[in-house]
């Protein structure tokens, strides 16, 4: 009885564990970037997609980002979450779990946006859902909401060959 | 010396019809800003020209629903209780289209202005014809206007949404204390963090 009880523990622990997804949280631009451009040097192409749980549009979107990394595998996609600090354990991550997001979740809970937006793009208004493409040394800054699967697609096709 | 006047009448002309358009994309730094007269939550019309004797105003597009416009409420009220009797009234519009977004309609304003007592005016920009005219897009975004309405910042309220307690920057304080003393705000922008404005498709 015992026994079963504790294997009952362990499989319950690790079928937890193989849900979640370990999110790592930066609370300061400087090392995200240095992460980030660490990722973009290892990678063909990186697509990071800005987004936050209180963000209708953005949220309506992320199935999109999904499938693109399915169809396309050799492209990194990361999806930079920037909800508040205070927000991580009690939306964040259950949302997370409640939509099974298979893509790396990045939270940028750097709160002092007005130092790090314009080092993002310079054209960035603060506005999310905002995407940008990575290539070597080519980028493209899109703020603008993907309206279909197919619209992503495109762009990221375009992009990856010009 | 007829075609001379006509050339000039011509020229004023031109030069009224420029200065009557709002700009394109909105107010800038050095621009008038365009006064208004919007329904306040106690059931009065309120316009910049009100408070007459103003030394500036801090114009600030917020709303009822928005968390970072949530996380500023205190703030707000923390402007008007130390300005308001210096000169500067703060004055809040929610811009939002309440059809797009529920819980920013009229009703639901003097609600919130209720619990959290605003001594401010919070203004319906009803058919949502201010906004525009300024140039916000955010919730909040604030313009800070001199006493001729001159705009003299534009942007956020401070550095930090998420924290008021680590704020390092006050960005509106800075201004208005930079206007009363007779100098031009630096920074003059700042980029205003928060939700874009609701508008049907």
């Amino acid at each position: 009885m015992i026994n079963n009880m504790f294997g009952l523990a362990a499989v319950l622990f690790f079928a937890g564990y193989l849900q979640a997804q370990e999110v790592i949280t930066y609370h300061d631009f400087n090392t995200y970037n240095v992460a980030l451009s660490k990722t973009i040097g290892e990678n063909e192409a990186v697509i990071v997609n800005y987004w936050a749980t209180w963000c209708a549009p953005c949220i309506k979107e992320l199935p999109y980002f999904e499938e693109l990394s399915a169809s396309y595998p050799d492209v990194k996609v990361l999806l930079v979450s920037v909800d508040f600090a205070k927000d991580h354990d009690k939306r964040l991550i259950p949302f997370i779990d409640r939509k099974q997001l298979s893509l790396p979740v990045i939270h940028m809970a750097d709160p002092k946006a007005n130092d790090w937006i314009d080092r993002i793009d310079p054209d960035w208004s603060g506005a999310i859902p905002a995407t940008l493409f990575y290539s070597g040394e080519r980028k493209q800054f899109v703020e603008k909401e993907y309206k279909t699967f197919e619209e992503l697609e495109e762009e990221y096709l375009t992009f990856i060959k010009s | 010396m007829k075609s001379i006047l006509s050339i000039f009448n011509l020229i004023l002309f031109s030069v009224s019809a420029i200065l009557a358009t709002p700009p394109a994309d909105g107010l800038k730094i050095g621009d008038k800003a365009t006064d208004f007269s919007l329904k306040n939550i106690d059931g009065n019309f309120v316009s910049l020209s009100d408070f007459a004797e103003a030394k500036g105003y801090v114009v600030i597009f917020t709303c009822n629903t928005c968390p970072y416009a949530k996380m500023y409420e205190d703030r707000i009220t923390a402007l008007h209780d130390k300005y308001a009797g210096e000169g500067f009234p703060v004055i809040a519009i929610n811009p939002n289209d309440p059809e797009v977004k529920p819980g920013d309609g009229y009703d639901e304003m003097k609600v919130r202005a209720k619990e959290k007592s605003f001594q401010f005016p919070y203004l319906f920009d009803a058919g949502q014809a201010v906004y525009p005219q300024y140039g916000a897009t955010k919730t909040p975004h604030v313009f800070v206007l001199d006493a001729d309405m001159i705009v003299k910042y534009i942007g956020a309220i401070d550095d930090n949404p998420q924290d008021a307690s680590s704020v390092g920057v006050k960005y509106v304080e800075d201004a208005i204390e930079a206007i009363a003393n007779g100098k031009n705000p630096d920074p003059a922008t700042t980029k205003a963090i928060g939700c874009g404005i609701k508008v049907k498709a």
